[in-house]
């Protein structure tokens, strides 16, 4: 851990630690100056050496009872101001599954932040320890802790008001007053993710606005029970409101209709449950900021949808477009406006696309690392399929060769994907891919994939998921993995002849070295690992 | 030859122990810096808790050596392994603290006094874990607490966050 040096707790707090709980702890509290110098502490580092008599536990301090534990305020004097430190430490606290978390507020500034010049220190525990206590509870605890006395209540006060990263669980029953009593507390919110499983409208929408003014993520994401309720309308005059929101992502979006967005800082847009999407509208001068964007299960959303996108915003570095009705021309379209910039292709579940499109895309979008192409190219057959899944291995077989033609083929040569999902692709029967960085392959239910026509040149690969193939096609992924392994390792033993014509084995004795090379290798070499439920 | 130091607990017990072992403390390591700490090293922390401190201590220090010795061959299987020693003996160290609260309080109130982050950050973990799901009358019970809010008040926050007690 290189937190070694970083006080876990302000030394300026405990100077108050008293085994005794009943006994209020005393109204001094630690000077805000520095021991030698009088400079104020905070951001001070005092170049006043220190004289030995002032080091702490060298004259500790005379105490009536054995109990009492001071912890010296010059401590934190010689020590570089604390801020640095903190700055990049998280805070977390979890509700439920679900956390809160802080930016880690400096227990200095915080206590500066309040008026009170008294931070009342109880439950026997210095002022500090306590934060670190109670940070670490998830709110539901930090709410309990609120009511066990005043000390804790107000240290828990601090907590949320240092609070930068809420995430809650909305319980069923609860009203927007659930989620206004608690946002209340933490007006330094900047990411707020909610789990709703109650209904989501406008008034909440309204509270979140009022209640986190520096909001720059906001999450939520719907129950199976919640209905979300917001409108295109809605939606368009809080992104609008919301100056600093650069991430916004929701989840049943049923009652969006059309909408207009407008903002200056959102770069990432993630909208799911489209499905009344009525129309888009993508105001150009909206969302000129936008890098990632993903519009999930929009039946509606076709090849116009995808010009609309492709001459709005030009700088997407991901495009997820699951569930749509788009065709390969759309496809086309995509690659022709972002060649550099895409990154990331998700087209999971677009039952309107198929291998050529795919093809397409790799071999015209060079920066592609991520494509998604799940449950796309189905088995257009797949009913019978599906009936013939208990069957033997050679009556399916059979049934396959015979409608083999229907099938497609895909091949892919790309020298920077690194993960392929091609999962429920059971529409592909022949599969040929040429990709060196490719370490994550997802063949799961691609259950007519024919062993003969697979060829994986892949040397990076790490795992492949293969449940719900065929057996035979297990063995083949396992062994074309391993032969790609086994290739780079035969390299070794062999050296070109003087003339370059010929390669002949070097003796034996000579590459003993190499040989303990490889063994080497062999073990560092994380293995490919084939999945399979 | 390693430099031996001698710790002294607030009841005049003398305990030898390596600098390595008790530089962990910043506190300790800022007074051998100053120059403070010739002969014996004053400390306010009762014995039985200073040994519970040094057992820590040693432990992590056991950890760090063996981790500077290792070169890479089969590094991650031997790491793995030391994990699961040391997530054992913390299991068996805070089984120990959960039995005693007296010594867990003690030795939490030491490792803020000596600046042990990593033993802090461990105990007030285990506080923590300790704290969740209790209901506020129970905490206050575990840590002794008097309850300091008149009645107005708790029904007040009682009524402000009802829903958080609700099943």
């Amino acid at each position: 851990m290189n937190r070694q040096h970083q006080p876990h707790v302000s030394p300026s707090a405990t100077d108050y630690s008293s085994f005794d709980f009943n006994v209020r702890p005393s109204k001094r509290r630690g000077s805000y100056n520095c021991g030698r110098c009088g400079l104020p502490k905070k951001g001070h580092n005092c170049n006043i050496s220190t004289p030995t008599a002032s080091t702490p536990s060298a004259t500790p301090t005379p105490s009536d009872s054995s109990a009492v534990i001071s912890a010296p305020t010059s401590l934190s004097a010689s020590r570089p101001p604390r801020h640095q430190h903190y700055s990049h430490l998280r805070r977390a606290l979890s509700f439920d599954n679900i956390d809160l978390s802080c930016e880690s507020p400096e227990p200095d500034s915080v206590y500066e932040e309040t008026v009170d010049p008294d931070p009342i220190v109880s439950g026997g525990l210095p002022a500090g320890v306590l934060w670190e206590v109670l940070r670490r509870l998830p709110p539901a605890g930090l709410l309990a802790a609120a009511k066990v006395c005043k000390g804790w209540r107000e240290t828990t006060r601090r907590l949320w008001r240092a609070a930068e990263e809420l995430r809650l669980r909305v319980p069923m029953r609860a009203q927007v007053g659930f989620i206004g009593s608690i946002l209340q507390k933490c007006p330094s919110l900047v990411r707020l993710s909610l789990r709703m499983e109650s209904d989501v409208d406008a008034t909440m929408l309204a509270c979140i606005a009022f209640s986190c003014p520096n909001l720059e993520s906001m999450e939520i994401y719907t129950a199976d029970t919640a209905i979300n309720r917001i409108t295109g309308d809605e939606l368009g005059r809080f992104v609008a409101d919301k100056r600093c929101l650069t991430s916004l992502k929701m989840e049943g979006c049923s009652n969006l209709g059309g909408f207009v967005l407008c903002s200056s800082s959102l770069s990432t847009l993630w909208l799911s449950d489209l499905y009344s999407l009525s129309k888009m509208i993508f105001n150009s001068a909206g969302l000129r900021g936008l890098r990632m964007l993903s519009l999930v299960l929009g039946s509606e959303i076709t090849d116009a949808s995808v010009a609309a996108i492709a001459s709005t915003y030009s700088k997407l570095e991901l495009l997820d477009l699951s569930g749509s009705s788009i065709s390969d021309s759309g496809i086309g379209m995509i690659c022709n406006v972002f060649p550099n910039t895409l990154s990331r292709l998700l087209l999971a579940l677009c039952p309107n696309i198929t291998s050529s499109g795919i093809q397409f895309a790799t071999a015209q979008l060079p920066l592609l690392e991520l494509m998604d192409c799940g449950m796309s190219i189905c088995d257009p057959n797949s009913q019978d399929s599906n009936s013939d899944e208990n069957c033997d291995v050679e009556l399916q077989k059979a049934f396959n060769n015979k409608l083999h033609l229907i099938y497609q083929k895909l091949i892919i040569k790309h020298c920077r994907l690194k993960k392929l999902s091609l999962w429920g692709c059971s529409g592909l029967d022949a599969l040929c891919l040429n990709c060196p960085e490719l370490n994550d392959l997802n063949l799961n239910s691609c259950r007519n994939l024919r062993p003969d026509t697979l060829l994986l040149q892949c040397p990076k690969l790490e795992s492949v998921h293969a449940s719900g193939c065929q057996e035979l096609l297990i063995g083949t992924v396992q062994s074309q993995v391993n032969s790609n392994f086994a290739a780079l390792e035969n390299q070794y033993p062999f050296k070109r002849s003087a003339d370059g014509s010929k390669r002949i084995r070097v003796p034996h004795s000579f590459n003993q070295a190499s040989d303990e090379d490889m063994k080497r290798r062999r073990v560092e070499r994380r293995l490919c690992n084939v999945v399979v439920d | 030859m390693a430099i031996m130091y001698a710790l002294k607990s607030s009841d005049n017990e003398i305990f030898e122990v390596e600098q390595k072992v008790i530089e962990q403390s910043e506190t300790i390591k800022k007074m051998i810096e100053d120059g403070a700490a010739t002969g014996e090293i004053p400390l306010q922390v009762s014995s039985k808790t200073l040994a519970k401190v040094l057992e820590w201590c040693k432990q992590r220090q056991h950890k760090t050596v063996e981790n500077e010795n290792d070169d890479n061959k089969g590094k991650r299987k031997k790491e793995r392994d030391e994990d699961d020693d040391i997530k054992e003996w913390e299991n068996k160290f805070s089984d120990e603290l959960k039995a005693d609260k007296d010594v867990l309080f003690d030795l939490l109130l030491a490792s803020n006094y000596l600046d042990l982050p990593a033993l802090l950050s461990f105990l007030c973990q285990l506080v923590a874990d300790m704290v969740a799901g209790k209901m506020p009358e129970e905490i206050r019970r575990m840590f002794n607490i008097e309850n300091d809010f008149t009645p107005e008040e708790e029904k007040a926050i009682t009524a402000e966050h009802g829903w958080a007690f609700q099943p």
